[in-house]
């Protein structure tokens, strides 16, 4: 049995596609900031990449400081906008947990921790283990490389 | 020898053996319960967590992998070793397998009566009891947060955390765990020596962040 069914009751054999290998290399967040080389996150022990100047909290305000360091600013809806690039925060309990970067088909794109990288519907991944998604970022798509366009 | 204090439940059907046999262990740093197979259970729900447990195989009424299932139920990740005197141990390692325990080694009785058997006998037990402790901790850690993304919480997770708690013993495990593949243990490392050889540059950077450990260790001596 594909065990991401049994982490995720939003996913069905149907509804995603698995699009790279399991790596410890990256993690979502550098995947949401189109990044496959190193891991993100403001871990207090800094061993982990996190911008330099940005607050090494779990906190949602650490993570909109550190990407609006690459453009994005926040919005509303997590609806496809040709103009612009989003990407979406989860959380559980404020703290966050999770981030996913919209591709041009309109779905979206995730790294699962170390596990494999897919493609999935937005509340696909919602639930127990990465909780709800709380914030939607945007930027525009003018001057985006073809990769973090996902194309 | 090594400095650890261990605790050891001896599960075996003679009571001479079960009165003889802890002056021997407790010389080499262990802790030892021993007791009949049959209060096992009693034991497990009172609930008694022994690091290890040594059982012997053959026993009446309920042989060493019937024990087993019931301290694995108590505690899934306790080390287990079974001891036997009888040479045929291929259905126990059958059964042992099918239901999933992981052994850490299968001795033989009677231990070991000289020093100089005595010596290397509970050295490598002490090293087998370290490695299988660990090879257990770091299964369920992979399984819990292989989904995660936040260090914190993965650093955070209870067995990591019994990893460190396992202190400076367990840095050469890591390492060689390291040497096999690219892995989160750079916390672990960072939190057990105090130290931390790799360039903040090079942070997140997991490819170089091993390579950068893998050469710490060399430099140590560590193997």
């Amino acid at each position: 049995m594909n065990p991401l069914l049994g982490r995720f009751p939003g996913l069905s054999t149907g509804n995603h596609r698995i699009a790279s290998a399991a790596t410890p290399s990256y993690n979502c967040v550098a995947w949401a900031a189109a990044e496959d080389n190193r891991w993100w996150w403001p871990d207090p022990m800094e061993v982990s990449y996190w911008p330099p100047g940005i607050e090494r909290t779990e906190s949602i305000e650490a993570f909109i400081a550190a990407f609006s360091l690459l453009g994005y600013t926040r919005c509303e809806g997590s609806q496809q906008e040709a103009a612009f690039e989003k990407i979406a925060l989860y959380l559980v309990d404020g703290r966050p947990t999770h981030m996913a970067r919209q591709l041009k088909s309109g779905r979206w794109t995730s790294k699962l921790g170390s596990s494999i990288d897919m493609e999935h519907g937005l509340m696909d991944l919602a639930g127990n283990e990465y909780g709800s998604i709380v914030v939607i970022m945007r930027r525009s798509a003018v001057n985006v490389s073809s990769k973090t366009t996902g194309t | 020898m090594s400095v650890i204090a261990e605790d050891v439940l001896i599960v075996d059907d003679e009571k001479a053996f079960r009165e003889s046999v802890g002056p021997a262990f407790e010389q080499y740093g262990f802790a030892v319960e021993a007791v009949d197979p049959g209060e096992v259970k009693a034991l497990v729900d009172r609930g008694s967590r022994p690091g290890t447990a040594i059982v012997d195989l053959y026993m009446p009424g309920i042989d060493g992998i019937a024990v087993a299932e019931i301290l694995t139920r108590g505690d899934p990740d306790v080390v287990l070793f079974f001891l036997t005197a009888q040479l045929e141990t291929q259905q126990f390692r059958a059964r042992a397998k099918k239901l999933g325990l992981r052994v850490a080694a299968w001795l033989e009785k009677p231990l070991p009566d000289s020093d100089r058997e005595a010596n290397s006998f509970f050295r490598t037990l002490h090293e087998r009891i370290l490695d299988q402790r660990f090879a257990n901790l770091t299964d369920r850690w992979r399984r819990e947060v292989g989904f995660m993304s936040s260090t914190s919480q993965m650093s955070m997770n209870p067995s990591y955390q019994r990893i460190i708690g396992l202190g400076p013993t367990v840095v050469p495990l890591i390492i060689r765990e390291l040497r096999k593949e690219p892995e989160h243990w750079f916390w672990a490392l960072k939190a057990i020596t105090g130290q931390d050889p790799v360039d903040e540059s090079a942070r997140g950077d997991v490819d170089s962040m091993r390579t950068a450990w893998v050469t710490w260790a060399e430099n140590k001596g560590i193997a």
